[in-house]
């Protein structure tokens, strides 16, 4: 598995990781991303059970491990949170951030000792020491609750699934050719995002935040004017594909 | 008793001892009624039916033996499942944490996966112990209920017995009590004994 520092401030920084040779073909590669503050270090999807391993053994090639204590959980989906079971056993006093709506259904993957931090639907903030992001919420990007996590001070947004792509896992993991990587997008973000005002709504938000990089969690991390180019291409996106098919 | 068997076979084990229970019950109930029937007609017999009258007592004890063997046979069965799943659960943590602190020889803070680790072999070895413990128990009182239940087909031959000792329109009845108490501990004895072949069974594919 690759992890590298994406971005560093006198108070915090944000590693990458992600494209992991080991990682069983049939299931989707994902990026996963930590925040490291002074004395504490928030774990951002941090993936499916098969990743546990290959996370694990990464993280503790940047931080001693019992500096790792928030997670958090754009939503519920098993390449995001499948491995919250065996968490649960490593870090036993971590807490977990995710929407509210999900508790009762990441509950199911296992958490006896890790607390549920609730997100509202309006989001809330955290800060780590000097470091401090907000829950931006994303509802309906896909899930029917989805938060995306900002960073004003290093000017990051982990978009969870938007601005996501599928391809190869050993691919670069920034995006070099916009107009080839939108190849990559459109049909996950036409099938998997349900509503047109929803992907609107939050358009007109993100794009009042300062973005240098936008990170999600499957494809390439856009960088500079490319999160520009990515709200405009989205922007006239139709999503929803798959009832306007069964419809027409 | 003793042997060492896989969590995977556990969690049927503990699923069709359970299974296997909840038919003794019903059957467990029967005897109960059957032993209140026969109560009513030695009643009606008068003297001659005092022996079986005394009997149908000790079968309506046997009755309640079984059900309450049988119920708590079950609670260790359902104890045993739940069990097998956190067992299982650690198994599993264990196997990513080996994965992990293999891949992690080399990192700068390898050292800091081990006090997690180390709590995971501790709580994977209690958890299989206790499990163990509960099996083991679990298969005792199997064996404890079979021993019992021959007490059932000693009561029938006594009631046959009985039965010669009343007036020969009252000797079906009873007869037919004898009978009832012989199928029905047959039927629960069947069932403790898949219940019983399925340590063996698992015993020896684990041997194979």
């Amino acid at each position: 598995m690759k992890s590298q520092i994406l971005v560093e401030t006198p108070t915090h920084k944000w590693i990458y990781f992600g494209r992991d040779p080991e990682k069983p073909d049939k299931i989707i590669d994902t990026n996963q991303y930590m925040l490291v503050s002074e004395r504490h270090a928030l774990l951002m999807d941090p993936g499916g059970i098969e990743l546990f391993a290959p996370m694990l053994a990464n993280i503790v090639k940047h931080i001693p491990l019992e500096q790792l204590t928030h997670l958090f959980a754009s939503h519920q989906d098993p390449d995001i949170i499948s491995s919250l079971g065996l968490w649960d056993q490593t870090l036993p006093e971590a807490k977990l951030y995710s929407p509210w709506i999900w508790e009762g259904f990441i509950r199911h993957f296992g958490m006896n000792n890790i607390s549920y931090e609730a997100l509202p639907d309006e989001g809330s903030r955290l800060i780590l020491d000097q470091a401090e992001v907000q829950f931006i919420p994303a509802h309906y990007l896909h899930a029917s609750g989805n938060f995306h996590v900002y960073d004003p001070a290093t000017r990051v947004l982990m978009s969870g699934d938007v601005g996501a792509a599928l391809e190869d896992a050993n691919v670069s993991i920034f995006v070099d050719d916009f107009d080839e990587h939108v190849k990559k997008m459109s049909f996950f973000h036409q099938r998997w995002m349900p509503s047109n005002a929803a992907k609107n709504d939050w358009i007109a938000r993100v794009r009042k935040l300062d973005i240098e990089y936008m990170c999600p969690q499957h494809g390439r991390i856009f960088k500079g004017k490319q999160v520009g180019q990515f709200l405009d291409w989205f922007e006239q996106l139709e999503v929803g594909q798959a009832i306007t098919k069964n419809s027409s | 008793m003793s042997r060492k068997r896989t969590q995977a076979s556990h969690y049927v084990i503990a699923a069709v001892v359970a299974a296997e229970l909840n038919h003794t019950l019903t059957y467990c109930k029967q005897i109960n009624l059957t032993a209140s029937n026969a109560q009513a007609a030695s009643s009606r017999v008068g003297n001659a039916a005092l022996g079986f009258k005394a009997l149908t007592g000790f079968i309506d004890d046997l009755a309640c033996y079984t059900m309450k063997a049988a119920t708590d046979i079950n609670s260790l069965a359902n104890k045993a499942s739940k069990m097998a799943t956190e067992t299982a659960r650690a198994a599993t943590a264990l196997k990513h944490f080996e994965k992990a602190k293999l891949r992690s020889r080399d990192a700068k803070y390898a050292h800091t996966i081990l006090p997690a680790f180390k709590h995971i072999v501790n709580r994977h070895t209690e958890l299989q112990n206790a499990f163990q413990k509960v099996i083991n128990k679990m298969e005792v009182e199997l064996f404890d209920l079979k021993r019992n239940l021959r007490t059932a087909n000693i009561l029938a031959s006594i009631c046959r017995i009985e039965a010669c000792r009343v007036s020969v329109a009252n000797q079906a009845t009873f007869n037919d009590v004898a009978n009832r108490v012989d199928f029905v501990a047959n039927k629960i004895r069947q069932r403790v004994d898949n219940a019983i072949s399925l340590f063996d069974t698992t015993t020896q594919n684990e041997a194979a």
